[in-house]
């Protein structure tokens, strides 16, 4: 067996019996290999600093292992993961001197044949694209991280951060109204 | 009402777009860190079972682990890692003998080169062979990582000595991990450990002790909350 054969739920849903055999293939190991990257960049957009992260990322996917019999093959696992990442986010920021970090290491952008300037109006784009998301209010900010960036539907969004549909729609609402405003403010303070 | 998806949609572009993978020092710090969970006990005992016998040692994860744990181990693979643009040959070198008829060993590391999974970023096209890697067949050993296996062996024997009641036996196999591996990523794991066996050794004063200096430097340790039951009955 090949450990990394991670089913996709999608494709899961669409073969009776097949649960139980995704859950078998499912590896621990695998499963960071392949999705270390999502939820490093996941606690990233959830306003974890930089230094955190590494951190954070061992303690989501511990999380994650030790509620592993409790996923469910038959709905998408990232966000699934991104859950975790949320509740270890949100208890790190509790914590009162973890400071909401909105400079960050800047991307590697090397080698993509780009021009200095450009490169550097790259990196100003991301650092505002960032700072305009950390003014949405993390709970919202979940919502619409996980339904904008990653593509996620409502329904999944609501099962995966255990909320009612309902919520997760007025959150999203919510969230884009912040974004919204921050990027007006950003806007205006670039000219 | 204004739709204002014209506005924010090239902000959310930007940031559907900037996704950074994690370094490889990170990713071999962290696979050796979660593969060391079992040994600790840290995750459930049926998970234990399958981080133990799955993954981590499969082939699968040698692709994905052994080149980033190069990298936490030596400096040569670092420097390796960052002036080439095709580092991760160095991880399968004997996937083609530089002779025409392939070695009785190679279609085996072929076998092992072959599965990995494509979103692993650059550790991931450890699969396609490169000629390049023909030139070190000498260094075969470097398709598994043994100085991993070596590192968390050494950690599973103090903690199984511990369970047998041998403290003292088990703080020596730890010192001797400290003196091996003094920048380990498994610190944090190594110090949890030293702390239950001073308790089982009655040292408890000393435990007491230890225990409050990793509070200090690990404040957000996931092992915390075990050191401090552990301790907190102590005066």
């Amino acid at each position: 067996m090949t450990p990394h054969t991670l089913s996709l739920p999608g494709r899961v849903a669409e073969h009776p019996k097949a649960e139980d055999n995704a859950r078998a293939e499912l590896q621990p190991g695998a499963v960071f290999a392949e999705h270390g990257d999502y939820v490093w960049n996941a606690l990233r957009r959830l306003g974890v600093p930089s230094a955190d992260i590494e951190d954070l990322t061992h303690d989501t996917f511990l999380a994650v292992f030790k509620s592993w019999h409790a996923y469910d093959a038959t709905r998408p696992l990232r966000p699934w993961l991104f859950g975790f990442a949320l509740r270890i986010a949100a208890d790190h920021r509790r914590l009162a001197r973890h400071r909401v970090e909105v400079s960050r290491t800047a991307p590697d952008v090397a080698d993509q044949g780009q021009s200095a300037v450009d490169q550097l109006l790259q990196k100003e784009r991301e650092r505002l694209a960032h700072a305009a998301l950390q003014a949405v209010e993390l709970s919202r900010r979940a919502v619409f991280i996980l339904y904008e960036l990653d593509g996620a539907t409502l329904p999944e969004i609501a099962a995966a951060l255990a909320i009612p549909v309902g919520t997760a729609s007025s959150r999203l609402r919510l969230a884009r109204e912040d974004f919204t405003a921050a990027v007006k403010r950003l806007a205006l303070r670039m000219r | 009402m204004i739709d204002e998806t014209p506005l924010i949609e090239p902000w959310l572009r930007t940031l559907r777009d900037d996704v950074q993978p994690m370094s490889a020092d990170a990713r071999g710090r962290l696979a050796l860190r979660l593969a060391s969970a079992s040994v600790l006990a840290v995750a459930a005992p049926a998970l234990a079972t399958s981080l133990r016998r799955g993954f981590w040692y499969s082939r699968a994860f040698t692709a994905a682990v052994a080149l980033p744990l190069g990298v936490v181990m030596g400096a040569a693979g670092h420097a390796y890692l960052v002036t080439s643009p095709a580092p991760v040959v160095k991880s399968v070198p004997a996937v083609s003998p530089p002779v025409a008829a392939p070695s009785a060993q190679a279609p085996r590391a072929v076998v092992e080169a072959a599965p990995a999974p494509p979103a692993l970023g650059a550790a991931a096209s450890a699969a396609p062979a490169t000629p390049r890697a023909a030139t070190a067949p000498t260094v075969k050993s470097e398709a598994t990582p043994p100085s991993l296996e070596i590192e968390l062996s050494l950690l599973e024997r103090a903690k199984s000595k511990l369970s047998e009641n041998q403290p003292q036996a088990t703080l020596e196999l730890l010192r001797e991990h400290r003196a091996r591996y003094p920048s380990s990523a498994l610190q944090q794991e190594r110090e949890a450990l030293v702390i239950r066996a001073l308790l089982a050794a009655g040292r408890r004063a000393e435990a007491k002790r230890r225990a409050q200096t990793f509070v200090r430097s690990y404040p957000s340790s996931a092992l915390r909350g075990s050191v401090e039951r552990a301790t907190e009955t102590i005066p």
